[in-house]
């Protein structure tokens, strides 16, 4: 009996192992810098030998080959030679690579299968060009020829005379507040946050501005996450796209909800980017705890990060 | 006379019934018989003066006798001659013999009263000795009853059941506010009644095998119940006596082998609870894992790999999200010094990865914000904001370094005084305080100090006064300036005064503590002190 036992095991045990040989790959994908959402993920940058002639790919076709870290949902279609059962699709120098399945027959190129993929990229992914590959695959597992597709990787930083961004790394709901202190003591200060998201003062004799005084102002871009709702951008910037007001800045990080979460840590920095380069003028970093919701999230809540001045 | 001995000594006989003190009275009876033997003897034996032989003694001996056993009479006439010499030596054996029979009964009497005494001091005690034995057997019937319905059933020997109330009234905390945090709708106030632990413990022990299961109720946030300590073990005793095992391997639900206040036992510690450093970088105190402990003689050793998620971390509690495991443990000494001073210390290490959590894909989204607080609608007043993409999550590198010392001297007469601190030194350890995470926005590693420093004075185990301080810095780089951290210093620290009646199986402790962080904000909403003191009055009751 104690033997038949130990030769089962002995039996099972290598049936067992090659059965988790087998199958696809058990890693999500989500290190890479390319994620496919319709795509099977293989760990290993895609293969660039030579391969075989056969199966091609003949077309690839994308709305916009300007992409920046983190940006999601990119459609790109092509064309595939008919003896391809799928494509791999891979960035260079990444982690991995992707197999997505051919679709429907190609109707203006005869023979041909379509195929399409949803991609996303990490918002690790490095600045710069990169190329994006893809080669057709047949039954028998050949390899086609390397097709490539040239993309600039950019940031997209606001571009402003002054911004001052908040970013976290929690679903929680930070708010950035911001007050702007002229220099003439007369002049009441300007708060800026997510009920009052323009830097202007009350309009004189209770009157309105104008469009194009509201388009010129500073403002408060976006709330995010606002009273839990969760949007997943963790980040508020207030933009000053032409003029500065003259004063001291306030920057202040009031936390109005953890929305569950245990902690959120923070930074908020304040840089000017008036042509794509910007330079730091002051930053912070903090982690907010339980206790800072208690405040009572009014326009000068929040702890104070730093304080700068503006001519 | 004889007869009369005989009779006396049955009714001794009768009375009695006890072996040895009839052999007593069976002595005395011999004793007296002997003696009176001897009178008697000495009466009837005494020699004639003059002798001339056998049948001369024989004819005197039946002359005394016939003339002692006749009375004397006077007789009136001519003066008859005087008594001869032998006359007057029977006269005078006579008297002797008189005199002696007095003595004799002089002395029967005094064995008799003596032999009553005796007989009331037998039946006294007997008395004495009858209630006795009706008190132990009703004790046997009572010991007994209770062998049969023993309070608690174990299917094995060896198992026992221990278990500890802590009720907290938090008399006074100065931060408490009648209000809700609108975050999370808990209430702010934490002046109130509080079950802080309500343990139920049941462990085995037995030469090779020991085993724990332990359950804790507490009111912290809501009647809560759950499990703390469970664990296997398998074991190599030690030397005879050794409080120890030489080697033990247990596997399960424990206590983090590291230092020495969060292996001591809540039961046990006069101050409420741990140290600030304590509470931030081992949360929860237990941990799941696998370990092995022992000592020999004054060496104790323990070490451990363990998920490094705590039950009181905020993240993941007994949970563990990566597959790399902490390893932990402690090296030490426990001994005497002298008769009077004892002393324990040690250096405790852990090395593993901490967790940097990924965040979900978003979708891209508008939002309208009526800048121009008008009501109507703008196309200037909305924001789109592209999707992103998920982030994955990582791993980093965490470590702590530990050193405790507890020194202990017992003063006679009047108590024990105890003097005992421990450093901790971490870096990205922080797992409930100031959590920490190189991976988040900072973009640097966190280096935390804290320690701890305590002095106890126990009074005839009945009464204990503490003082302890303790400190904790999460960031010790919170001032570097190219990555200023707000506030710039975050150091915790705590003075913690505490007074103690009774022992941990029944006490009533009072402590007051003083806090400071930085949670408060000043006029400018810079981080400041914020007020908590608390005054915390404690009973426990542990079986």
């Amino acid at each position: 009996m104690r033997s038949a036992s130990l030769f089962a095991l002995l039996v099972a045990l290598p049936v067992g192992m090659a059965a988790g040989c087998g199958g696809a790959a058990p890693q999500s994908g989500i290190t890479a810098w390319l994620r496919v959402s319709n795509g099977q993920y293989e760990p290993g940058a895609l293969s660039i030998d030579p391969g075989m002639m056969e199966p091609t790919v003949d077309t690839i076709t994308t709305h916009n080959n300007h992409v920046f870290p983190g940006a999601t949902g990119r459609s790109i279609t092509g064309s595939v030679n008919g003896k391809a059962v799928a494509v791999m699709i891979g960035l260079d120098g990444d982690s991995g690579h992707w197999l997505v399945p051919v679709g429907v027959p190609d109707f203006d190129i005869t023979g041909n299968f379509t195929f399409a993929a949803s991609v996303s990229y990490s918002p690790d992914l490095p600045i710069g060009t990169r190329k994006l590959q893809f080669r057709g695959i047949d039954v028998d597992g050949n390899l086609g020829p390397i097709q490539s597709l040239a993309l600039s990787v950019g940031i997209t930083s606001p571009q402003g005379n002054l911004v001052v961004q908040l970013d976290w790394d929690t679903e929680a709901d930070l708010d950035l507040h911001l007050r702007i202190d002229p220099p003439d003591p007369a002049a009441k200060p300007i708060d800026v946050w997510n009920r009052a998201p323009l830097a202007l003062p009350p309009a004189p004799n209770g009157g309105t501005y104008s469009q194009m005084d509201t388009k010129a102002a500073g403002r408060l871009q976006f709330d995010s996450n606002a009273n839990c709702v969760i949007d997943g951008q963790r980040h508020e910037e207030v933009v000053f796209p032409m003029a500065v007001p003259p004063g001291t800045y306030e920057v202040r990080v009031d936390t109005f909800s953890l929305c569950g979460e245990a902690t959120a840590r923070w930074h908020v920095a304040a840089f000017t980017n008036p042509a794509g380069t910007p330079t730091l003028i002051q930053e912070a970093f903090g982690q907010s705890q339980d206790r800072d919701t208690l405040a009572a999230h009014d326009a000068t809540s929040g702890v104070l990060a730093f304080s700068f001045t503006q001519p | 006379m004889y007869t009369e001995h005989a009779s006396f000594r049955r009714a001794t006989l009768g009375a009695g019934g006890h072996k040895g003190r009839r052999s007593f009275v069976a002595g005395l009876v011999t004793a007296g018989w002997v003696a009176s033997g001897a009178a008697a003897w000495a009466q009837e034996g005494a020699p004639p003066a003059k002798a001339g032989g056998a049948d001369a003694a024989q004819a005197q001996k039946d002359s005394k006798d016939s003339k002692a056993s006749e009375p004397v009479t006077p007789t009136l006439g001519p003066p008859t001659p005087g008594p001869s010499e032998t006359e007057k030596e029977l006269v005078e054996a006579q008297k002797k013999a008189i005199d002696a029979q007095k003595a004799l009964e002089a002395t029967q009497a005094d064995l008799k009263a003596s032999l009553e005494a005796l007989a009331a001091e037998l039946g006294a005690e007997r008395e004495q000795r009858a209630e006795e034995v009706v008190a132990l057997q009703e004790k046997l019937a009572k010991a007994q009853a209770a062998l049969k319905k023993p309070p608690v059933s174990t299917a094995q020997p060896g198992v026992a059941l221990t278990g500890y109330v802590q009720a907290d009234w938090r008399i006074w905390g100065q931060s408490s506010e009648d209000q809700i945090n609108p975050s999370t709708l808990a209430p702010v106030n934490e002046e109130r009644f509080m079950i802080r632990r309500a343990r139920l413990k049941t462990t085995i022990d037995r030469e090779y095998v020991a085993g724990a299961l332990e359950f804790d109720g507490n009111t912290v946030n809501g009647t809560t119940a759950r499990i703390v300590n469970a664990e296997a073990s398998f074991k190599l005793p030690g030397e005879e006596g050794s409080p120890v095992p030489l080697l033990m391997a247990s596997i399960g639900l424990f206590k983090i082998p590291f230092g020495f206040e969060l292996l001591q036992s809540d039961r046990d510690r006069v101050f409420l609870e741990r140290s600030t450093a304590e509470q931030a970088l081992f949360p929860g105190e237990y941990d799941l894992g696998a370990r092995l402990s022992g000592g020999w003689r004054f060496v104790r050793y323990a070490v451990a790999v363990m998920n490094g998620d705590p039950l009181g971390e905020k993240a993941y509690p007994g949970r563990d999200p990566n597959a790399a495991k902490d390893i932990v443990g402690r090296l030490g000494v426990e001994t005497p010094i002298v008769d009077t001073v004892s002393v324990a210390a040690g250096f405790s290490g852990l090395t593993g990865k901490g967790f940097h959590r990924g965040t979900p894909a978003t979708k891209s989204v508008i939002q309208w914000s009526d800048r121009n607080e008008d009501g109507i609608f703008t196309s200037d007043e909305i924001a789109a904001v592209p999707g992103s993409a998920a982030t994955p999550s990582q791993n980093f590198s965490r470590f702590a370094w530990g050193a405790d010392l507890n020194l202990q001297v017992t003063i006679p007469d009047i108590g024990v005084a105890t003097a005992y601190g421990e450093l901790y030194y971490a870096k990205n350890l922080d797992r409930a305080k100031v959590v920490a995470d190189p991976l988040g926005p900072l973009g640097r590693d966190a280096r935390e100090l804290g320690f701890y420093v305590a002095g106890l004075f126990e009074f005839q185990k009945i009464a204990t006064v503490g003082v302890r301080y303790d400190t904790y810095n999460p960031d010790r780089d919170s001032t570097n300036p190219t990555k200023p951290l707000i506030p710039t210093d975050l150091s915790y620290g705590t003075l913690s005064v505490v007074a103690v009646v009774g022992t941990p199986m029944a006490r009533l402790q009072l402590e007051y503590d003083h806090n400071t962080n930085h949670s408060g904000r000043d006029l400018m909403g810079r981080p400041a002190n914020l007020k908590d003191d608390t005054l915390i009055v404690r009973g426990q009751v542990a079986f």
